[in-house]
């Protein structure tokens, strides 16, 4: 490693040394993400600062762009950041070197699934989204935030946002059961026709 | 003037404020909106990638 990396390192006040670097992830990235090499990106913030999840994350979108640029690979994709992403392509819109930030999210968040690094909360959240999904056919917030807080066991949090459900249902944005639709379970087979590699 | 309209699953629940004034300026401007028959999810983030489903992380 360069003194200049180990010293922008330093200044993002971390610790890493040469053996934790992944210099075949940014490879990997640059091979799955369409458009301009994120190797690109000149650090100018303006991803961050367009962020409106940025509040909630740790390091944000620039300073993910430049760990991945370092090959921090572990840390980058066992952060909450990238399951903290809400897709709105803010930054991707502003981004003045055109990089498909929003895209390279996404793809982090499928490399810590298949890595088996999706250990945030957030990423079991998005799994019992999609599962109910896959289910009804449709959205039924009240369900997944059940069997969410159920399977992270936070009994607090859940009753903590119980009172927001019901005002919620008191001005019927919430309904006593979930809509369906006719053939939910064809949308289980196109994920895992996709997940086969059969419609990618 | 016709349109198909697919509201998706927040302007059902969470966001129908949305759904009752898009209604309500479609109506004024003369815009009949035809509801797609049993329409699904978009999938919001945790299933909509350019590449393949986040949806798979079991």
């Amino acid at each position: 490693m360069m003194g200049s990396e180990r010293r922008r390192l330093a200044a993002m006040g971390e610790s890493e040394t040469l053996v934790d670097l992944d210099l075949e992830f940014r490879e990997e990235i640059r091979s799955r993400v369409e458009g301009l090499d994120p190797g690109y990106c000149f650090q100018c913030g303006v991803c961050s600062g367009s962020c409106p999840t940025m509040a909630r994350m740790t390091y944000g979108p620039r300073k993910i762009m430049h760990m991945i640029h370092l090959g921090m690979a572990e840390r980058v994709l066992q952060s909450q950041d990238i399951w903290y992403c809400v897709s709105c392509f803010s930054c991707a819109a502003r981004c003045p070197q055109g990089i498909e930030i929003g895209d390279v999210m996404s793809c982090l968040r499928n490399m810590a699934v298949a890595r088996g690094m999706a250990v945030d909360k957030e990423a079991t959240f998005s799994r019992i989204f999609v599962k109910v999904l896959q289910e009804h056919g449709r959205m039924y917030e009240p369900e997944v935030l059940l069997r969410y807080y159920a399977s992270v066991r936070d009994v607090d949090a859940m009753v903590k946002i119980a009172p927001l459900g019901v005002r919620m249902f008191l001005k019927s944005k919430i309904g006593l059961l979930p809509q369906r639709i006719s053939n939910a379970g064809e949308l289980g087979e196109i994920a895992a026709r996709i997940d086969r590699g059969e419609a990618e | 003037v016709r349109y198909a309209y697919y509201p998706g699953c927040s302007l059902h629940a969470g966001a129908k404020e949305y759904d009752i004034s898009w209604r309500a300026i479609c109506e004024v401007l003369g815009i009949e909106l035809v509801e797609m028959e049993n329409w699904s999810c978009c999938g919001t983030v945790h299933a909509t990638n350019p590449m393949r489903f986040t949806v798979n992380c079991t």
